[in-house]
């Protein structure tokens, strides 16, 4: 390895370096994690950056990262509190550093020295010996009891369901000793003899396991609560286990400090946070609150992950490729999936059963290793979140509004290509959404909303696209003010009648901006159009829901990889079509009885609209063959796409169409077959709309 | 056999049959309502008898405690029986054996 390219890894490593310390400080201050779970990875970040910039003989990030080392050992070691000042101060750093990195790489990059200077005068004033300061933290700490605590409320049904909390403390018995029984309960004003009304609480000294225990209340388990809080020496067992690679829920499960059950009911309500949209709680917290363990085990645990990850090198967590082998991998993969199905061709031709059933099994390790392939090049999407969380934060701070980011499905993966590309329309949207969007403190005040904003950033999969949602709970897109804007730049005539859903896609015209006033964030009425542009280029698509005084929710859908599709190929006379898979809903037959003015059908009492693609891409075939319909859909909305003959399922490596044919509409790409023929790509989000929004101007002509 | 209701001389005798299980103890539980609503200021229950007792049936003794308010008084007797020592021994509980002067 040249100089230069070990060059162009150390600043490749300090990026990402760079990038965890700055999501980590991000999370520490909103209140997502305490300082004790992130210290000792802000710390190493910048000790191997340290380390490795002196390896190059880059004095003056050695010299700078130094001075916040040290600050950092400081606040390791407890002698300093991570406050919110000193989190700032080390964003600042942070930024600096970042920006040290950068004119590494490009020369052209100036660093304002002054400003370093600056820096590093008040992490002096840290790395000054100050007095000890006492962490609050422990008071908040409880720990494990000596013995088992179980504490049962039984729930109503319990006699009635031939239960007896008597048997279970005989077989409690059986297991251990029962010592500091208190029955309790609860009786309604209304008594029925024949409904349990009790609770327990009692001290176990047992050898046995959590789930032992556990299993013990099994009857009861869906009507009551049974709560078991874990002893002591199941916290010195967590301690003595060596660190650990498994995820924190595995590891308590592993060592019995919290059962499966109690594992899957804290990951249940994790789940359904999410759902509601809810801030979600951390996983040690939830079970904390359940009552499942102590938050001092908790933190063994934590520890213990953590302890895996400083002594696991960082060789051995990634293993860096350069993007071009993995282009030829995927390549090459795309090549052997179109030789896959040319022998797949072959072979139905000649019947040889043993043969087909040999490749059959060779065909499932082709797509096992497809996928694999593919799945290289995935990536969470969370990596363009973090970003945007230092853009909220800073620009929030600008704009003197307080904005809470609400941030779900980070770990939704994506092809990188398609991260890296969305970087840039997401920042721009969550600009605009921070600096139009959302009203200041005043205005939300007057409005009787809550003082401080939300913007919420979301991820997940949907019917093999994966969906990215941008919302607000700011002012709403003003739909006149949008349409009397586009009649004054001359985006549309003063008479055209459009409704609410076309006037906000007017924002995406080129030069369009309603802003009133243009700040150095947003309102130059650059960017939607690049936003909406960049996004296309990426095969997906954008929509605007806005609710005035509500907010507004920007949906970006995306296809999860750009590179092979599993298909379902159909013919309209000598042309081959590919209709991606995961759209296709179902296949139906075509009936002359269909036909009509405006091509839409019932479809089990649904409108179901349709195209006849051998008119939309004036196509020949036999007049009397008999056709079907297949029908696609694509986020909410469904069509039907009139085609001969249905010819099954198939894999498609996509190849993008020639510059000069890429104005085409409704066609994507196109896919050699194992035919040898050409089968062309349709883009269903294209043909869906077009079907919906033609079914919508017949029925109003006028708008 | 269910509850058999007495008066002897101030005292008013509840005495609990051999069962006293989620079988029988709504059946018990009406037949003690003149126990329990009754004007008598010091009322014995009797668990002498008792041979079978579940968790049903501890929670209804329990709830009938609980009715009784002072000045009235209630005790329970026979409460040295093996079946109902042991469960309350379980269970941890102390009845009142003893009317208060």
């Amino acid at each position: 390895m040249d100089l230069t390219q070990a060059r162009l890894l150390f600043i490749e490593e300090a990026n990402s370096l760079l990038a965890v310390m700055e999501s980590c400080l991000l999370e520490i201050e909103s209140g997502e994690a305490e300082v004790a779970e992130h210290i000792d990875a802000i710390f190493r970040a910048a000790h191997t950056i340290k380390g490795s910039a002196g390896m190059f003989g880059f004095d003056p990030v050695v010299v700078f990262t130094h001075n916040v080392e040290s600050v950092l050992d400081k606040v390791r070691s407890n002698e300093l509190e991570m406050d919110a000042a000193l989190i700032n101060l080390m964003l600042d750093c942070q930024d600096h550093m970042a920006a040290m990195i950068r004119q590494l790489e490009d020369d052209s990059v100036s660093i304002d020295l002054q400003h370093g200077a600056r820096l590093i005068d008040q992490l002096h004033q840290y790395i000054q010996p100050q007095p000890v300061i006492e962490t609050q933290s422990k008071t908040l700490l409880h720990t494990s009891p000596a013995d088992w605590q179980i504490e049962v409320h039984y729930g109503e049904d319990v006699f009635r369901d031939g239960m007896d909390p008597l048997s279970q403390l005989n077989f409690l018995q059986t297991l251990g000793s029962i010592h500091n029984v208190q029955t309790h309960w609860a009786f309604p004003e209304v008594f029925d003899p024949e409904s349990c009304y009790l609770q327990l609480k009692l001290d176990f000294a047992s050898d046995a396991g959590k789930q032992q225990i556990e299993d013990v209340f099994e009857f009861v388990q869906d009507n009551s609560v049974v709560v078991i809080t874990t002893p002591q020496h199941i916290e010195q067992s967590l301690q003595n286990i060596a660190p650990s690679d498994e995820k924190l829920g595995a590891l308590l499960v592993s060592v019995g400090a919290v059962t499966e059950r109690e594992l899957q009911s804290a990951l249940q309500t994790q789940q359904q946070q999410q759902q509601q949209s809810q801030k979600e709680q951390a996983l040690g917290e939830l079970l904390v609150e359940q009552g499942a363990v102590s938050v001092d085990t908790v933190a063994i645990a934590l520890d213990k992950q953590k302890s895996t990850e400083h002594k696991r090198p960082p060789d051995f967590q990634f293993l860096k490729v350069e993007a071009r082998k993995l282009d030829e991998l995927i390549n090459l993969v795309g090549e052997l999936v179109t030789a896959g199905a040319s022998i797949d061709t072959l072979l139905q031709q000649i019947e040889h059963e043993a043969l087909q059933e040999a490749f059959g099994v060779l065909t499932g390790l082709l797509e096992q290793i497809r996928d694999g392939a593919l799945g290289l090049r995935m990536v969470q999407v969370g990596e363009s979140f973090s970003r945007l969380r230092r853009i909220v934060r800073d620009v929030s701070k600008e704009l003197g509004k307080d904005i809470e980011l609400v941030v779900s499905g980070a770990d939704t993966e994506l092809d990188k290509t398609m991260v890296e590309k969305l970087s840039d329309p997401l920042m721009h949207i969550v600009r605009n959404a921070l600096d139009h969007g959302i009203e200041n403190k005043e205005m939300r005040l007057y409005k009787g909303k809550p003082a401080q904003g939300q913007l919420k950033l979301s991820a997940c999969h949907e019917s093999g696209s994966v969906v990215i949602e941008i919302s607000d709970d700011g002012a709403g897109l003003n739909v006149e003010r949008i349409r009397q804007k586009a009649i004054e730049k001359g985006i549309i005539p003063s008479d055209r009648e459009l409704n609410k859903e076309d006037i906000f896609k007017l924002i995406f015209a080129p030069g369009f901006s309603t802003a009133a006033a243009v700040t150095n964030l947003s309102g130059r009425g650059v960017g939607m159009d690049v936003v909406k542009r960049n996004i296309e280029e990426l095969r997906g698509q954008i929509q605007i829901d806005s609710i005035p005084d509500k907010g507004t929710t920007f949906k970006i859908r995306l296809p999860l990889t750009l590179a092979i599709i599993d298909g379902f190929l159909v013919r309209i006379g000598d042309t081959h079509l590919v209709l991606p898979l995961n759209m296709v809903q179902e296949c139906i037959e075509f009936e002359s009885q269909n036909e009509n003015d405006r091509n839409y059908l019932d479809l089990r009492g649904e409108v179901l609209p349709f195209i006849k693609l051998k008119q939309l891409f004036n196509l020949k075939s036999d007049a009397q063959a008999k056709e079907n319909i297949v029908v696609v859909q694509y986020g909410n909305h469904k069509a039907g796409l009139v085609v001969d003959q249905l010819q099954g399922e198939l894999q498609a490596v996509i190849k993008p169409l020639n510059t000069m044919f890429q104005s085409l509409q409704g066609i994507g790409g196109y896919t050699i077959l194992g035919s040898g023929n050409v089968g062309f790509i349709l883009d269903i989000p294209q043909l869906v709309q077009f079907a919906s929004t033609a079914e919508n101007a017949s029925c109003h002509p006028m708008s | 056999m269910t509850v058999q209701l007495s008066h002897k001389a101030d005292f008013l005798v509840a005495e609990l049959p051999n069962e006293l299980t989620i079988f029988n103890v709504r059946e018990v539980y009406q037949a003690l309502q003149p126990f329990w609503q009754s004007d008598s200021l010091k009322l014995i229950l009797d668990v002498a008898s008792l041979e079978e007792l579940d968790s049903a049936g501890v929670q209804l003794l329990l709830w009938l405690v609980s009715q009784i308010h002072a000045p009235a008084q209630l005790i329970v007797s026979g409460a040295d029986n093996d079946a109902f020592a042991r469960i309350s021994a379980l269970y941890a509980l102390q009845w009142p054996q003893h009317f208060e002067q």
